[in-house]
């Protein structure tokens, strides 16, 4: 079984993704983007920026603008929110994606994607890439450069 | 693996030496055409060629060998005088050096030379020789048109082998073979270089030894660095500058004076390692602006124009960041002024300019940036032409344009989709250029201005920060956000109190100002404008919000204050850009990391400012405000104090317009002369004096007695007779303004002046003068210079006793007599009642009785005084002031501090 499945791996038939969720439902971007994941940290919001910028945090010295996803998928915010954060690098500066919850590196297989159902509603659309079968349910591939793309 | 990772190490130090090599080649070749006859540089040219020639040969590079080669011979006939070098020939030469640079990119990116018609290049080469030849009218003698024949026979040899590719590398070798041959047969003086071409492919070394063996001696001292390894060492300083900054605020916290020793070192040590590694980063500019020789030279005969370039101030140093980020702006701005500044020959001769224009280029340090001027002396700008075009493209209206200056105007040339140019040329582009060319000056934290006389010729002002990573900033706090400031920007700090008793603000059409000493400074919140939340910060128990923290800043000619709830600390911060996605957010010039890890955003002066005024559309009209305003002219002068603490921990007063620096020396640069501390400033070595010792205090008690406890003394800086002389002190404090004056009654020792209020607190000012009388360096100080009288009279108007001591004193030096008024009456008096001719006036403006516009005033008025010149001296010199003073008869008007200005106008009108 094992051995198959880093055949396949090889073969680029599946994909390593990072999964997340928000609101209860279940992301990944692709490994290798992703960084680190990191705690939450405390946050200096940045004045009159975008509603999804959350603000600058310091990482070890390296300033990381944090995106608030939940806020540009126009998904209301909880109470007392509780982030985690997935660190990308970008065009030289390194950026945040707040989430809600971290899960396993995804290993999907790539004859379980799919392209974006109509169903999917327009504010995530233009962030989707696509998505892939689960055993039980959905997650929703995430393309970063478009949550960057602002 | 590692014999592909030898092979291209080697292949990388051959590029990274050839790319050296030609870029000094092209620059020896321009000086070379200055200098046709320097034999050293022919030399020099020739065996730097020969170098590329052997190491291109020896990894194979054949084609570049082959044009290398080609190029060597011709540097052979120049160095025989066969032939002598002329402009056609410079052309080729650069054409040469272009296509070895072409083909050594080509070898950076692909690993091969790529496509290259080495043989066809060669043939331009020989029929640029051959006209020479043709063209030299010294005796060509049979041996050498042998040669020439010889070498058009390889020509024929190179046709022939063209048309069969396979054997094309081999013939090319044996024709040099033959021209060898050929060279050989000449001269025996190139003997030695052609046994060295002979031996060419096996013992590469030797060859290359002869001219490696030259360089050694100036390689020996320098080391190569790449440049990616500095700025990895830059950011690590730059997080070991925010580490001391955790730590020195941490030990400001604690009371372990072992840590205070300890951090103190460390700010001491990291201060100099950062100058140190700011210094390893500098480059002389003249690396850059020699390369423009070149630029310019293509230019000027590209369009038939002769033009000088003068470059004044090239070991100049700068970041090298830095310099490369200023080399296109600059190939760009030096372009616009060949192309649109310099005018035809013909046109300049007609306006009496000589036939050559002129470019300068000018780089020096000012006030810790680097300015570069580059200036020509062509046809200058015309703001109306300006002013029209704007118009037409809706740049500005017509309204607005009525009020800017002429300066203003020209400046628009940077803004963008501008381009005057009837014909849009493709040298200076289509209008895209001086707008990048400030954003790209901008982008690296500097600025870049224009001046131009019609008819004379422009200037571009370029100022440049010398580093780009590490700025002093002030830091400031609203509500819970810090915030910095960089200091370049900041004018002052204001505390507005007792607001609700004092009419501090004023509101006009919506918009908060308050006045700074006369002039109505915008007000912006803010805790307002950033939309920040909770509430305000107390700054002491004390605080019950009845006063307000202004941060004056400025930003391109634009004053105006920022009210924050406190104001904290001033600080080296680490300038971390801000992610490209939020670069709309122009009032922000980045973020920065504070000392307790925190992030903190750095506010753009310039950028906050035009952001408020883009949002506040409307226009404020102060200017009628400001009318009735001066005629009630401030007639009590404020004065400022540097307060300073002394050892008998007590504070004192010194007139601050006296100090030149405030320095801090640290004891390993104190060395002693007998008794008397000193220290190495500029050139010359400044003496300490022990305050304390010469007011007859505990002497002991002085900071220069203390150094094991504290190594690093503040001090101040003043300047006295034209020596730099620094007062020890325990601790600066303060600078306090007041307006009332000097108590001189209230002193009871020499050295003291007398006392003053400031803040309410009574505080002694300190006669610096007669500090340094006292001490012993003041014999040879003041006695160096006789005084010549003149045996002319000044009246002077001036109501502060420092200034009236200042002004008499520089007044006496030069040999004039004084006669003092007190104020603007009593100097009028003294005018109509004295006996004595007077010469000459020189009035304060800021008087009570009679203020300096009213003295000057009365003073035309009476017919006798009319053509007595009158000098008016002022602490700031404003636009509307020189309009009235010259309206009332000044003669001129000068800043009081600056006292070579004073004294040269003042012997000039006498």
């Amino acid at each position: 079984m094992d051995i198959e499945n880093e055949l396949e791996k090889e073969k680029g038939l599946i994909s390593q993704l990072c999964g997340f969720t928000i609101a209860g439902e279940t992301y990944g971007i692709p490994v290798l983007e992703v960084q680190e994941v990191i705690k939450a940290l405390p946050t200096s919001p940045i004045p009159l920026s975008p509603e999804f910028v959350d603000g600058l945090i310091n990482l070890r010295g390296q300033i990381v603008t944090a995106i608030n996803v939940r806020k540009l998928f126009g998904i209301p915010e909880v109470e007392k929110p509780k982030y985690m954060n997935i660190i990308v690098k970008h065009e030289d500066s390194y950026y945040s994606l707040l989430v809600d919850k971290i899960l396993d590196v995804m290993e999907l297989k790539n004859s379980n994607f799919e392209e974006t159902p109509d169903t999917l509603d327009p504010k995530r659309r233009g962030f989707i890439d696509g998505v892939y079968k689960m055993e039980k349910g959905l997650l929703i591939l995430i393309k970063t450069e478009k949550i960057l793309d602002f | 693996m590692s014999e592909a990772s030898d092979n291209s190490a080697i292949i990388n130090d051959f590029l990274l030496e050839s790319f050296e090599a030609l870029g000094s080649i092209v620059d020896e070749i321009t000086m070379l055409e200055k200098n046709p006859k320097d034999e050293e540089l022919i030399n020099s040219i020739y065996r730097t060629i020969h170098t590329i020639k052997g190491s291109a040969g020896f990894l194979g590079f054949t084609k570049l060998q082959a044009v290398a080669h080609s190029v060597e011979n011709i540097l052979s006939l120049i160095r025989e005088n066969t032939i002598s070098l002329n402009s056609e020939l410079v052309d080729i030469f650069y054409e040469s050096f272009d296509l070895c640079s072409n083909v050594l990119k080509n070898i950076e990116a692909n690993n091969v030379e790529g496509e290259l018609d080495s043989d066809g290049f060669k043939l331009k080469l020989l029929s640029v020789v051959e006209k020479s030849i043709l063209h030299n009218e010294q005796i060509i003698n049979d041996e050498l048109y042998m040669d020439e024949l010889r070498m058009k026979s390889s020509e024929q040899i190179i046709r022939e082998a063209a048309i069969n590719n396979d054997i094309k590398k081999v013939d090319i070798k044996s024709i040099e073979n033959e021209t060898i041959k050929n060279e050989n047969k000449t001269d025996s003086k190139k003997v030695q270089v052609m046994k060295e071409d002979k031996k060419e492919s096996p013992t590469k070394k030797a060859e290359k030894k002869p001219a490696k063996a030259a360089k050694k001696s100036v390689s020996d001292s320098v080391v190569k660095v790449n440049v990616s390894l500095l700025d990895d060492i830059m950011n690590v300083v730059g997080e070991l500058v925010l580490n001391r900054n955790q730590i020195m605020q941490l030990s400001a916290q604690k009371d372990d004076s072992e840590f205070s020793t300890l951090a103190v070192q460390l700010d001491a040590i990291t201060s100099e390692l950062q100058n140190g590694i700011m210094e390893m980063r500098m480059q002389p500019v003249g690396s850059v602006f020699s390369k423009f020789e070149r630029t310019i030279r293509d230019l000027a005969r590209s369009q038939n124009k002769p033009i000088q370039l003068i470059i004044e101030g090239k070991e100049t140093e700068l970041d090298k960041t830095l310099l490369e980020a200023i080399k296109d702006p600059m190939t760009h701005m030096i372009r616009n002024s060949v192309d649109h500044g310099i005018e035809k020959p013909e046109a300049r001769k007609a306006s009496g300019k000589m036939e050559e224009g002129h470019i300068t280029i000018k780089a020096y340090h000012e006030g810790g940036q680097v300015i570069i001027e580059v200036k020509d002396d062509g046809g200058g700008i015309d703001p109306k032409i300006i002013a029209n075009k704007a118009i037409e493209k809706g740049v500005v209206t017509e309204e607005e344009l009525a009020t800017w200056s002429d300066k203003q105007i020209i400046n628009l040339v940077f803004n963008a989709g501008f381009s005057t140019a009837e014909a849009v040329t493709n040298i200076s582009g289509r209008g895209v250029g001086m707008d990048v060319v400030r954003s790209n000056i901008e982008k690296i934290g500097g600025e870049v201005d224009l001046t131009s006389v019609v008819g004379e010729g422009s200037v571009f002002k370029l100022k440049i920060p010398l580093t780009l990573a590490i700025v002093p900033a002030l830091i400031v706090q609203s509500r819970q956000e810090q915030f910095a400031i960089h200091q370049k920007n900041l004018v002052e700090l204001v505390l507005l109190e007792n607001l609700s008793e004092k009419e501090s603000l004023e509101m006009i059409d919506d918009q908060e100002f308050f006045r700074l000493r006369g002039n109505l400074i915008p007000l912006f919140r803010i805790d307002t404008i950033f939309k920040l939340e909770g509430e305000r910060i107390k700054n002491s128990e004390f605080d019950d919000g009845d006063s307000l923290n202004v941060v004056v800043m400025q930003a391109e000619g634009n004053t105006y204050g920022l009210i924050v709830d406190r104001v904290l600390d001033t600080q080296e911060i680490v300038v971390k850009p801000l992610s490209k996605k939020l670069k709309d957010l122009s009032f922000y010039a980045g973020s920065t990391i504070m000392g307790d890890g925190k992030v903190a955003l750095i506010i753009d002066a310039f950028g906050f400012y035009n952001f408020i005024e883009g949002g506040n559309a409307k226009k404020q009209d102060t200017s009628k405000k400001e009318e009735t305003q001066s005629d009630n002219y401030k007639n009590a002068e404020e004065q400022e104090y540097l307060v300073v603490r002394l050892g008998d921990e007590r504070g004192y007063a010194i007139p601050l317009c006296l100090v030149t620096r405030l320095e801090e020396f640290a004891e390993k640069d104190i060395n002693f002369s007998g008794e008397l501390a000193l220290i190495k400033y500029g050139e010359k070595p400044m003496p300490l004096l022990n305050v304390e010792k010469l007011l007859q205090m505990d002497a002991t008690k002085s900071r220069l007695n203390n150094l094991d406890k504290n190594p690093i003394i503040p001090t101040i800086v003043f300047s006295v007779k034209g020596h730099n002389v620094s007062l020890v002190v325990d601790e600066i404090l303060d600078i306090g303004v007041t307006t009332s004056e000097v108590n001189t009654d209230s002193v009871d020792r020499d050295g003291l002046w007398g006392t003053v209020y400031i803040n309410d607190n009574l505080y002694p000012v300190i006669d610096i003068h007669r500090l340094v009388e006292m001490h012993p360096i003041g014999k040879n100080i003041f006695a160096g210079k006789k005084k010549v009288k003149l045996n002319k009279t000044i009246l002077l108007a001036e109501d502060s006793p420092v200034f009236q001591k200042v002004l008499i004193e520089l007044l006496e030096e030069e040999g004039f007599d004084v006669l003092l008024g007190k104020n603007g009456a009593e100097a009028y008096k003294i005018l109509e009642t004295t006996t004595t001719k007077i010469d000459l006036i020189v009035t304060d403006v800021e008087m009570p009785e009679l203020n300096g516009f009213q003295f000057a005033k009365k003073v035309r008025e009476n017919e006798k005084f009319s053509t007595l010149p009158i000098v008016a001296v002022t602490t700031r010199v404003d636009e509307k002031d020189l309009q009235k003073g010259k309206e009332v008869g000044f003669t001129c008007h000068l800043e009081k501090l600056n006292k070579e200005d004073v004294t040269s106008h003042i012997k000039e009108l006498v």
